[in-house]
């Protein structure tokens, strides 16, 4: 494509986590772009490796990990820069929104407090200019009696408003990416839907781009225009919405579609995808979807790691993407 | 048994992965060993000693670390060697009988507090703020005044300042033990309070009791030897550390061995002390 | 309101204990053998100047009758008269304590950036050698007595290298600096011993909360991430630690006074004690109990002010 520099643009990265039981290859071979103001959707179960994805773009992964492969943003290299390089553009040109609204306040500092450092340290503003800002902030999030709320502490807040405020916080130095990490998935369903139409409000107001990682299909396809999946540390599939959703070109993006509840066309009961997700420690050579996959053949053994293109816009990592998934669409094989 | 411990140990534990496990296992040997030699040395003193620790030898006074002196000798010409191995005996004796008498008060206390109903709980209680708004030292003093020099009043004086942390830790327990059901079981089997106290509680907070006992000692040593050092601990001559450290510090110019020696020694044990003390912390958790 | 209420309880709870201390001290006197006169004047005393000391401090008068005349005394603030000095004992305290409070805030400053220092360190450095030397240093500094930390700072500070003096309190406020710091060092270093660990393992927890990851998501680094959501956060749990701190660092002053022949309370204890001067240690103890039990409740003040999440009730 002959089309702009994209916005972000990841190729061949991954991250290498440590932890007790030694290291563990979290991702690897992720490769994919978002456009300006574009809303991307990145699915995958828990321990897909999607939020260490995310945390890789900003340099936040727990300590001893180990990040390959290449992060641009705007023109500029994310990986392998020093924090004092990247701490300007955390929150000021990416921000992020984290999954627990109950923990990712500090619990002894006032809201208004919380809000306004960023705009200082970011854009130098004084305390008064910052504190005046984040109380326009906080009505924009749409949080009654903006004024009280500055001064309460965050646990004298909802989980519901406590998200509204990290949006806030997020929303802050507008932001040119903002990714959100399951960001209403600790939320209870009448919140959650309340926080997502606030997202959805926030990123055609500023035009910012922003990549939603979730597990829930659903959600993504009421925000997003383009969707990635992803499998035990994987892309395997990635496309624009509305294709991708009727017309899966992955054997797992087949099965999380099935297990979705239908909301349109006809009730199917959901149906869960058979079998585990494999050892992260040892996974399987190939495509590692193939241990639980209905339509796994030898030949997904020796599959390679990376996306392949079908159709233009979409790419999978299916070897039967390009002559079609055997079951697809078939009543049979959709369970055994 | 973990509902105690959980209750007791307000530090989360420590041992995430097999290799601190393996070096929390290291500790404790070392740190027996450590205590083990003390405890030898102060046993076999009289045999160990190259020489009489009171034996004064004037014309040889302050003379350097040599051969015949492996420490060399204080303003009167006694072995330092010999007076530190006896000093041993001094303050490990002291030490241990003054951390076991506290800690047989503590005990008795606190299994009193925790049972015998609210009101003698409130006085108990009370007391024991009483006692800890004292700093230590200061307690030590009023009741040595009381009590006069010796021996029997250091090791009294030091059991009524520190029973305090014994008696709190066995009441938090027997709080905790005496709601849960096989103490109740053992009531309406038809066991009377002595017994249930001694056969049913008091087996499930002996072990807190000692661990906390390891590092007392360290303190209460602390407390014989800065006695000593003030001139107001056990009598000279008797070699004791504390004193020894005070006597020597006159020369410290020139003789600076005379106090670092019994200071070091007070160190190494409490190093060892401390070592057992943190791994049987961290066994008990397990 | 619900603070004043609180303050106002906590407040009646520090005078039943301060009266139960001065019952207990009360008793001591009484239980003094040959009773305090004779204590107070040695075995060489004459029966008459036994009698008139007796007299003169009333103890000739029946149990009640004393302890009547003895709360009425404290509670006008009255102490007695010290033997040794034959002033007030109120006066001969207050003349002693500039020395000791400047030796005690001289500590907390020394043992606060140690402490804050080297448990910052290793907590950002854990699990690498670091971090192994300064948890490695409690262990040993727990053991370590503090007037022979004091003796060998003398030697190598005072005596073999002379940056310091050897004892005493120098002149003005540079004076007062140079000559307490051997003293001061020697008991931030027993101080320190406690708050490192305690720091350290608050400081890990804090490092690894989701809240400090929104802070460097936002931007924060360094030192200002550690001064403005590590460091409040970690301190909370080592706060609660202090009243033990300061009961420990009250002791530790008094024998470190001696070590280094600053004129402090501590000296005036010590030597009240070697001669049997009964008001002063008894004063002593009583005004030492009073700071320890208003310095625990300030630490409860401040406790509830640093977590907001505590109330006071």
């Amino acid at each position: 494509m002959v089309s702009a520099e994209p916005l972000l643009e990841v190729s061949d990265l991954a991250v290498t986590l440590h932890t007790p039981q030694g290291p563990l290859r979290a991702a690897e071979g992720v490769s994919f772009a978002v456009a300006a103001a574009e809303a991307v959707g990145l699915v995958g179960e828990s321990g897909s490796g999607k939020s260490v994805a995310m945390r890789a773009i900003l340099g936040l992964l727990p300590r001893g990990s180990t990040v390959s492969g290449s992060v641009r943003f705007a023109g500029r290299e994310l990986v392998g820069v020093a924090e004092r390089q990247l701490a300007p553009i955390r929150g000021r040109e990416i921000s992020m929104i984290f999954q627990d609204p109950m923990t990712a306040l500090n619990p002894i500092r006032r809201i208004g407090g919380q809000i306004g450092e960023v705009l200082r340290i970011q854009l130098g503003w004084n305390r008064r200019r910052a504190s005046a800002h984040a109380r326009e902030l906080l009505a924009r999030v749409e949080i009654a009696e903006p004024d009280r709320v500055l001064r309460q502490f965050p646990h004298q807040l909802s989980g519901g408003m406590r998200q509204r405020v990290l949006i806030a916080m997020a929303l802050a130095c507008q932001p040119r990416l903002i990714l959100c990490d399951e960001p209403t998935t600790a939320l209870d369903v009448t919140t959650q839907d309340q926080i997502l139409a606030l997202l959805r409000r926030a990123s055609d107001e500023s035009g910012a781009a922003m990549i939603f990682v979730s597990h829930d299909l659903a959600v993504v396809r009421q925000l997003c225009s383009r969707v990635l999946v992803m499998y035990a540390g994987r892309l395997v599939e990635m496309g624009p919405i509305g294709p991708v959703f009727a017309d899966p070109r992955h054997a797992y993006t087949a099965a999380l579609l099935r297990s979705l509840p239908a909301i349109d066309g006809p009730r199917q009961p959901p149906v869960s995808i058979g079998g585990e997700l494999p050892d992260r420690f040892r996974p399987p050579s190939g495509c590692r979807f193939r241990t639980r996959c209905t339509v796994a053949d030898d030949s997904c053994a020796s599959l390679p790691s990376t996306l392949l293109p079908v159709d233009g816009e979409r790419g999978s990592a299916c070897i039967h993407a390009a002559t079609g998934l055997p079951d697809r669409g078939a009543e049979s094989g959709v369970s055994r | 048994m973990s509902t105690v411990e959980t209750a007791i140990v307000a530090e989360p534990a420590g041992a995430e992965e097999p290799r601190g496990r393996r070096r929390r296992s290291v500790a404790l040997i070392v740190g027996t060993s450590i205590v083990g030699t003390y405890i030898l040395a102060a046993v076999l003193a009289p045999w160990l000693a190259p020489y009489d620790p009171l034996a004064q030898d004037v014309p040889n006074a302050l003379a350097a670390p040599s051969g015949s002196h492996p420490l060399g000798t204080d303003h009167l010409g006694r072995d330092v060697l010999s007076r530190l191995l006896h000093g041993s005996r001094v303050d490990l004796l002291l030490g241990m009988a003054a951390a076991g008498a506290a800690g047989v008060l503590g005990t008795v206390l606190g299994l009193v507090a925790g049972y015998a109903g609210r009101s003698v709980d409130v006085v108990v209680t009370r007391v024991m703020d009483v006692v800890q708004a004292l700093p230590g030292i200061v307690l030590l003093l009023v009741l040595l005044l009381v009590l006069g020099p010796g021996a029997g009043s250091i090791i009294a004086a030091l059991a009524l300042t520190g029973w305090v942390a014994y008696a709190r830790l066995v009441r938090a327990s027997v709080l905790v033990v005496r709601d849960q059901d096989f103490t109740s079981a053992a009531r309406l089997a038809g066991l009377g309070h002595p017994r249930v106290l001694f056969r049913h509680v008091l087996p499930n907070v002996w072990i807190q009791g000692v661990i906390y006992m390891t590092s007392d000692i360290v303190i209460i040593i602390g407390a014989i030897a800065a006695l000593g050092y003030l001139g107001i601990g056990i009598q000279a001559p008797t070699p004791e550390w504390g004193q020894m450290i005070y006597d020597g510090q006159a020369f410290l110019a020139s003789h600076w061995w005379l106090s670092a020696a019994p200071g070091l020694a007070i160190v190494v044990l409490g190093l060892g002390l401390a070592l057992v003390s943190d791994a049987l912390t961290d066994r008990a958790r397990r | 309101m619900q603070r004043l209420g609180y303050l106002g309880r906590r407040l009646g709870y520090v005078l039943i204990t301060l009266w139960g201390v001065s019952l207990l001290l009360f008793v001591m006197l009484q239980l003094l053998p040959g009773g305090p006169a004779e204590a107070m004047l040695g075995i060489t005393a004459t029966q008459q100047q036994v009698d008139a000391l007796n007299q003169e401090l009333g103890l000739d008068r029946p149990v009640v009758a004393q302890y009547v005349d003895y709360m009425g005394r404290l509670i006008r603030g009255d102490l007695g008269d010290s033997l040794v000095f034959g002033r007030p004992v109120v006066d001969v305290i207050g003349d002693a304590l500039p020395a000791t409070l400047k030796l005690a805030v001289y500590v907390v400053a020394l043992s606060t950036l140690s402490t804050v220092t080297l448990a910052t360190l290793a907590a950002s450095f854990r699990g690498r050698a670091i971090d192994h030397v300064i948890r490695a240093l409690p262990l040993i500094g727990v053991g370590m007595p503090g007037f022979w930390i004091g003796a060998m700072l003398l030697f190598l500070f005072a005596l073999t290298f002379p940056f310091f003096p050897a004892g005493g309190i120098e002149e003005g406020f540079a004076g007062a600096l140079r000559s307490l710091f051997l003293p001061a060092l020697t008991l931030a270093i027993s101080v320190s011993a406690i708050l490192i660990r305690s720091l350290r393992r608050g400081l890990i927890d804090v490092l690894e909360s989701d809240h400090v990851l929104t802070a460097r998501a936002k931007g924060l680094r360094g030192v200002r991430l550690v001064v403005r959501h590590v460091l409040p956060n970690a301190a909370i749990p080592t706060v609660t630690l202090m009243g033990l701190v300061f009961v420990s660092l009250l002791g530790g002053a008094l024998i470190v006074e001696s070590v280094f022949a600053i004129p402090g309370v501590g000296q005036l204890l010590v030597n009240g004690f070697k001669r049997h001067d009964m008001p002063l240690v008894m004063g002593i103890a009583l005004l030492s109990a009073a700071a320890i039990l208003l310095v625990n409740l300030l630490i409860d003040v401040v406790y509830s002010l640093l977590d907001p999440r505590v109330s006071l009730r």
